[in-house]
């Protein structure tokens, strides 16, 4: 080892130090907390604690309103999922073939990535509100009863998931279109020349296929999105009308800063953590296989 | 009427109906915040605009909610957070990506679990600590947790992967020092990837509101989001909605201009990880 | 014109977990002179210029220069140059800034650097000035003056080329290491650059290494061509003394691109006969009778008979196919008795005497003849023609 090594082993420790001590400190240490946590039946202000086993996570399976949260949690993914993943790639294809009008669609899909879900789901509910919205107003115009979205226990959760296809469509239609950016031109005339001149032959022999690495990673994205589906649920419902919309995230911010039953919510946070992870290290592994070195 | 003209007007369509819809929510805030209440409630599709009721609207905002004091707070949290995640992640990238130091792999090796790990887990021992030490309803508590953020180290060790050996081998025969390395040629170099970075994280911060919720419940530490949520769950704000939409336009807003405005940055940074 | 210096590597060892090793390298370079480093990609050439450079670490061995080994130095401490295959100009610096680059970072202090300090200390600026011309004066040597003011991005290949070659130039190094630097440019522009480059550096008198894997490139413009196989040198010599005498066959291939016939000595006994009315039949200096392994030759040394001509005797070969090149071209066959593939250079108006099936006599010059020791043999043993240096 000579001078300029031992000098760039000295520089790299000093410039990663700061990012792994505070990654340990912030994230890692409090991850291991928690799982601690889980095991014990401490309460936030209380003197002591017990260990108290698997108790806690047996309470997910067995607490009513904890299994009618996770319940919600999978109907409003398997709801918003499949539909923003879908409509995301025709979008795309369908932008694509536009050239330059595409682009004008495109700044358009876009704009709820950007805007605040806060705000943008209050202007939901006022557009959804049952006497003034403008959706129930267009609805009675064209001759419909008006609907109680939000406060009818049997459309609500469905009209959350309404606002979450509408709040991730952009995003998943951009990485497609990033996507489809990708794939080589060339390609195309190939398979033009291999008789694929149609949309659809030139969809399932080149575009499909092409895509499906990109078509993971949206996936994985969208999946761990709507399990941690938050703002809509503590803005517009707070779980209700009568826990309809409770999920996972505000089940654990209930448990954990209202009720302060530190137990439980480590519990449920392992739980959401099992499921990000697994969906995660699908995504990472992919990323590796494409962009790192 | 050709085939290829009528599957051209059946595209048309649908781009259109999806736009509609997508624009839907925008239009409903901006034409009630700039219509009085009685226009409101007479229940047209689109309520008239006035100048009046638009004033109205937006003083309210404005002064009774302390919508300002909000924009302030998200600007000074959102900036700092933004800030400090540079400055620490794009160095710890650029060591991860050029430099063997001791520990490289398990850093690594952190980075990428820590990928995995979504806020609402440490949320529990952090909201712990910073009540113990007295933190809550102020700045840190606000700024503290995202000061590292793992998909920025991610990031940055991406884009500086792919930055040529050789010029870092040329660097290091014309005499650079390693930190002359980092300040004169890594600095001005990542300035796209930390563009990108940046505009993420302004997007993420400024519209996050579990971690507000749980550590501010004070009204002169909100910020725009849970500011927003306060005054619409108020009994206050059923006589002003009109003012809430304004509120919601003043809030969102800043981020949809400056998307608009840096549209190419913001999509080469969230399109990252496709573009292989 | 700087003073040249002469070169020593000794016992050079680096051993690593991801880069080409290099396994104990022995030569001297004299001063002035040009050498060029030949082999295949993985072969360890670019980690040894790397290594003299500083910019990997060795692992035993040393590197003198005029005597004085320079192995505890930084890479910026050696007085050497290098241009890069890349070239790996600063992309964010206009032409005139890379140029500088080297001086400013070894000349001026951090504060004689930053903008406010330097222009204050009246010995910063002196010192850019200084910089300033010489920048300026090497420029001009290199026919870049005009490009002074733009970035690396809106140039030519051929025109970074140069700034590189400025920028390696600027420092006045005793030593000139050259990583492919003609690599990058295309066909017509390499042959020309070659030549300034040989012109430039006999101008300038830098003792100079140059790595390549063309072996044709190497041949035109170097003194003397060390090559390397699998991190060990297998011969050093002169273009001339490779060409005559390849040390073994990898050498003899590499040097004969894109063709070399090999040919297992027993078939030649077979065809030629031991003996002739003059004598034993002698290949590389010894009886055709003794030679074991095989026997190589080049196109160029090789013609073709027709059966029906009287000749002397030769390989009987069927033909293949022939390619067009121009003047010449080359005619592919096989041999009637083990169908091994040769090749045959020929005059190209020759082409329509061989139509593909037709069967001839090869003949081949038997002085212009190596002989090896069979494929599998260990190449690490010396050659039975020519020497082996390793």
């Amino acid at each position: 080892m000579n001078a300029t090594e031992r000098q760039r082993r000295r520089v790299g420790t000093a410039l990663a130090l700061p990012a792994g001590t505070l990654l340990a400190v912030l994230l890692l240490l409090p991850s291991i907390g928690v799982l601690s946590f889980s095991l014990t039946d401490y309460q936030f202000g209380m003197p002591g604690f017990d260990w108290v086993g698997l108790a806690n996570y047996a309470k997910l399976f067995t607490d009513p309103d904890i299994r009618r949260s996770l319940f919600n949690t999978l109907l409003y993914v398997v709801m918003v999922a499949p539909l923003s993943i879908f409509a995301a790639l025709a979008l795309a294809i369908l932008i694509e073939g536009e050239g330059r009008l595409g682009s004008v669609f495109q700044t358009i899909y876009f704009l709820p990535i950007t805007a605040t879900l806060v705000a943008m789901a209050t202007a939901w509910e006022v557009a959804l509100h049952p006497t003034f919205g403008m959706v129930n107003a267009a609805l009675s115009a064209f001759g419909f009863a008006k609907v109680r979205f939000l406060s009818d226990p049997d459309t609500a959760l469905a009209t959350l998931a309404v606002i979450g296809v509408w709040k991730i469509l952009g995003y998943n239609t951009l990485l497609f279109l990033a996507g489809l950016a990708t794939i080589d031109r060339d390609l195309y005339e190939a398979a033009a020349i291999d008789g694929a001149d149609g949309g659809w032959g030139r969809f399932t022999l080149v575009t499909w296929p092409q895509l499906a690495p990109v078509t993971l990673f949206v996936t994985v994205i969208t999946l761990i999105r709507c399990f941690s589906e938050f703002e809509t649920v503590a803005v517009l419902t707070n779980g209700g009308p009568s826990g309809a919309t409770d999920m996972i995230l505000f089940t654990l911010y209930q448990q954990a800063f209202r009720y302060f039953d530190i137990g439980v919510a480590s519990a449920l946070a392992v739980a959401f953590l099992l499921f990000v992870a697994l969906l995660s290290i699908v995504q990472v592994s992919l990323f590796e296989r494409g962009g790192a070195a | 009427m050709t085939r290829r003209d009528l599957s051209r007007l059946a595209t048309r369509t649908v781009l259109v109906l999806v736009a509609i819809i997508t624009l839907m929510p925008f239009v409903e805030m901006l034409a009630v915040s700039f219509a009085s209440k009685s226009e409101v409630y007479t229940g047209a599709v689109l309520p008239m605009p006035s100048l009046a009721a638009t004033i109205a609207n937006y003083g309210y905002a404005i002064r009774e909610v302390p919508l300002l004091r909000y924009l302030a707070n998200g600007a000074f949290v959102c900036g700092m957070i933004v800030l400090l995640q540079v400055l620490i992640a794009a160095p710890a990238g650029y060591a991860l990506a050029k430099l063997p130091f001791r520990g490289r792999p398990i850093l690594f090796g952190a980075v990428i679990v820590a990928l995995m790990i979504p806020l609402q887990v440490p949320a529990i021992p952090l909201y712990l600590a910073i009540a113990y030490a007295g933190l809550l309803n102020s700045y840190t508590a606000l700024i503290l947790p995202f000061v590292v953020s793992a998909f920025g180290i991610f990031l940055f060790r991406q884009f500086f992967v792919s930055y040529p050996d050789e010029v870092l081998e040329a660097a290091r025969l014309d005499g650079f020092s390693e930190l002359a390395i980092v300040w004169r040629l890594m600095l001005p170099a990542a300035r796209p990837a930390v563009m990108a970075f940046a505009m993420i994280s302004i997007i993420v911060h400024w519209n996050d509101l579990y971690w507000p919720l749980v550590v501010v419940t004070k009204t002169s530490m909100m910020t725009p989001p849970i500011g927003l949520m306060e005054f619409r769950s108020s009994g206050d704000s059923t006589g002003h909605i009109g003012a809430l939409m304004a509120g919601g336009v003043i809030a969102t807003a800043p981020l949809v201009a400056c998307f608009l405005i840096l549209q190419r940055h913001l999509v080469r940074g969230l399109s990252f990880g496709v573009r292989t | 014109m700087v003073q040249a210096k002469d070169l020593e590597i000794e016992g050079l060892v680096c051993r690593y977990a991801t880069t080409m090793a290099l396994h104990g390298l022995d030569f001297r370079v004299a001063a002035g002179e040009f050498v060029s480093i030949l082999g295949p990609s993985g072969c360890g050439k670019s980690t040894l210029l790397r290594a003299i450079a500083g910019l990997v670490p060795t692992t035993e061995g040393s590197i003198r220069v005029e005597g004085k080994s320079i192995d505890g130095l930084r890479p910026s401490e050696r007085a050497v140059a290098f241009v890069f295959q890349s070239y790996a100009l600063y992309p964010h610096m206009t032409c005139r800034a890379n140029l500088a680059a080297p001086l400013v970072m070894t000349e001026l202090s951090a504060f004689g650097r930053s903008a406010v300090f330097g222009r204050l200390s009246p010995r910063a600026r002196r010192v850019q000035a200084s910089i300033g011309e010489r920048v300026a004066a090497t420029a001009k040597q290199l026919e870049i003056d005009g490009l002074l003011d733009r970035r690396p991005a809106a140039l030519s290949g051929g025109q970074r080329q140069r700034v590189a070659l400025g920028r390696a130039l600027i420092r006045e190094p005793d030593l000139f290491l050259l990583d492919e630097p003609l690599a990058n440019l295309d066909a017509a522009l390499r042959n020309r650059t070659r030549s300034d480059l040989r012109a430039l550096q006999r101008r300038i008198g830098a003792t100079t290494l140059f790595v390549t894997h063309d072996q044709a490139e190497a041949m035109a413009i170097s003194d003397r061509i060390i090559v390397m196989f699998d991190g060990r040198i297998r011969q050093i010599g002169t273009p001339d003394e490779l060409y005559r005498a390849p040390a073994d066959l990898d050498v003899a291939r590499f040097l004969s691109q894109p063709h070399l016939n090999v040919v297992p000595a027993e078939i030649v006994r077979r065809a030629l006969g031991e003996r002739t009315r003059a004598g034993d039949i002698r290949i590389g200096g010894r009886p055709l009778s003794a030679i074991e392994g095989v026997v190589a030759f080049r196109p160029e040394h090789a013609t073709m008979a027709r059966l029906d001509e009287p000749a002397l005797p030769g390989l009987r070969v069927r033909v293949d196919h022939a390619e067009h090149g121009g003047s010449e071209a080359n005619l592919f066959v096989r041999l009637v008795a083990d169908d091994t593939p040769c090749v045959v250079r020929i005059a190209s108006r020759a082409i329509a005497d061989w139509p593909s099936g037709r069967e001839g006599v090869l003949h081949f010059e038997l002085d212009a003849t190596h002989v090896f020791p069979g494929e599998h043999a260990d190449m690490g043993e010396p050659g039975l023609s020519g020497r082996a240096v390793a």
